[in-house]
């Protein structure tokens, strides 16, 4: 079946690039010659200026962009290669938070974070219960009726983020999550990705902030130029 | 697919629907006229093959026969003729019979006949054929079937005018096959702007949807359910209006003259119906289809 041989396994090697280059059209170089292990239960922070090469070393994870060279490698899958009906399936094991949260603004709170588990098919009843669960863990239980443009950008963010850890993935990206956030609220969401990585989940943070990175401890991965320093 | 899933993605096609607004009530609207102009066309060859009928049906099958047949030959195949299935009724009308009717019809200037050296009229059997739905092709087997004997001359059964029908029918049938391809492509086209322009709105959505793991018939079924929808309330409307038009001829011809009173107008048969709806839900979806690809199709 489909979605049992995209079954990401927690195993020791969650995500591996190896020689990996990403051209895109016009001859931009974004990722070149990129060869890294992140291992499982890692908690990475992916450190660059903008335009470094972080977000589409994100999207080389979840199969948004194939390597115009080299290999991704997603549990000791070929992602790179994945066929495009599998894609899905691979999707639905990895949580994202979109720098700009890539919210439903027609719909409220509780679809948004509910979106996530209908499209894959969950019963009705577990969706309530497991919707419910998320909102409690990012506090926004209050405002499950609204809808997001009646929230702060925290609280957008939050509501993101419930969404991505709904289905309890074994990965976890996270775009700029404290772009636009004051320290206080950083805190809160950084947390956030901290409990999550407490239950084994693999975090990845791309951000510009080397002063977070440093902050919170765990690895830190420099990128500049599509490549990696130090 | 489950029950749940279907709800869903019924309720989600409603939505889009309604979000739609005007778009889908326009294109409803364009849709249904292009629709009922197809209709009016069915409508049209439908009648006119019930108006071929009533002529042909008018007509009975002359079978002439030759000179000098003995009369118990021709007895016998008078009854040959009768017996076959579609025949209601035989006549014989020989030479004299025939000579005395002309005589009659010419009234004063019958005298003309008389310095005739001999009678050139044949014997001739007028053969009247059961009514039914196929009558042009009934009459035609019959026909050919009695003109294969040795006693024939020549049959007439009203071959021009039926040519001459049949002519007309099968033009408009090629013209109405052509109609319908157009009228169809338009359909499809305008079916898959209207939704496409829907998608476009929510280009966004579909990309969250396909980012959280969405497979691609997930994302389809909604859209497509809502083009089948578009098709089949506009082939609903088209057919109403149609229904409509059909009831004013009906009671407009019923005070007109005897003439028009004669000729049985029909609706179209429940096929037309049941085509001219599964054809605009078919394209309906079809157009659903199109749209979708430019949003579903993978990054190289």
């Amino acid at each position: 079946m489909t979605y049992k041989s995209y079954k990401i396994i927690r195993e020791a090697k969650m995500i591996e690039f190896r020689y990996l280059t990403k051209t895109y059209d016009r001859g931009i170089r974004a990722l070149n010659n990129i060869t890294l292990k992140i291992e499982r239960g890692e908690f990475v922070f992916l450190v660059g200026l903008s335009g470094a090469g972080k977000t589409t070393f994100l999207r080389m994870i979840y199969a948004d962009e194939r390597p115009t060279s080299g290999f991704v490698y997603v549990s000791s899958k070929d992602v790179g290669n994945i066929p495009n009906r599998n894609i899905p399936y691979l999707r639905r094991q990895i949580g994202i938070v979109f720098q700009d949260f890539k919210l439903l603004y027609s719909k409220t709170v509780f679809e948004n974070v509910a979106f996530a588990l209908r499209v894959i098919g969950t019963k009705e009843a577990e969706v309530y219960k497991r919707t419910i669960k998320a909102l409690n863990i990012v506090e926004l239980t209050q405002k499950k009726s609204c809808f997001p443009h009646e929230l702060s950008g925290g609280e957008q963010q939050r509501v993101a983020i419930a969404r991505a850890i709904i289905n309890d993935p074994p990965i976890l990206l996270s775009d700029e999550p404290t772009g636009n956030l004051d320290a206080q609220l950083t805190n809160g969401i950084i947390n956030l990705f901290l409990n999550a990585n407490e239950q084994g989940t693999t975090v990845i943070i791309a951000t510009h902030d080397l002063e977070l990175a440093r902050r919170y401890g765990g690895r830190v991965i420099h990128i500049a130029n599509g490549e990696i320093i130090q | 697919m489950r029950f749940q899933t279907t709800k869903y993605f019924i309720k989600e096609a409603c939505i889009n629907f309604k979000r739609a607004g005007v778009m889908s009530y326009a294109s409803i609207g364009i849709i249904t006229v292009t629709l009922f102009v197809l209709s009016l066309f069915l409508l049209f060859t439908t009648n006119l093959k019930g108006v071929a009928d009533l002529l042909v049906k008018r007509t009975s099958v002359l079978v002439y026969l030759k000179d000098k047949i003995p009369q118990q030959q021709i007895i016998e195949f008078e009854k040959t003729i009768s017996e076959m299935e579609q025949v209601s009724e035989v006549v014989y009308i020989s030479k004299q019979d025939a000579l005395k009717k002309f005589k009659e019809n010419l009234g004063e200037n019958k005298d003309i006949l008389d310095n005739l050296p001999s009678n050139p009229l044949p014997n001739y059997l007028e053969v009247k054929v059961k009514r039914s739905n196929f009558v042009w092709d009934e009459l035609k087997k019959i026909s050919e079937e009695i003109e294969k004997s040795e006693l024939v001359t020549e049959v007439d059964y009203g071959q021009r005018v039926v040519n001459i029908l049949d002519k007309i029918t099968y033009g408009l049938m090629i013209i109405i096959v052509g109609i319908t391809i157009v009228l169809g492509l338009v359909t499809l086209i305008i079916i898959s702007n209207t939704i496409g322009l829907g998608l476009f709105a929510r280009e966004e959505e579909i990309a969250i949807m396909k980012l959280v793991g969405a497979t691609n018939w997930f994302i389809r079924c909604p859209a497509l359910i809502e083009g089948l929808l578009q098709g089949i309330i506009s082939g609903g409307m088209a057919i109403g209006l149609l229904w409509l038009l059909y009831k004013f001829i009906v009671v407009k011809l019923s005070t007109a003259d005897a003439l028009f009173q004669l000729i049985p107008i029909k609706f179209i048969p429940l096929e037309f119906i049941c085509g001219i709806l599964l054809a605009s839900a078919l394209s309906g979806c079809l157009g659903s289809f199109l749209s979708l690809h430019y949003f579903l199709k993978p990054k190289k």
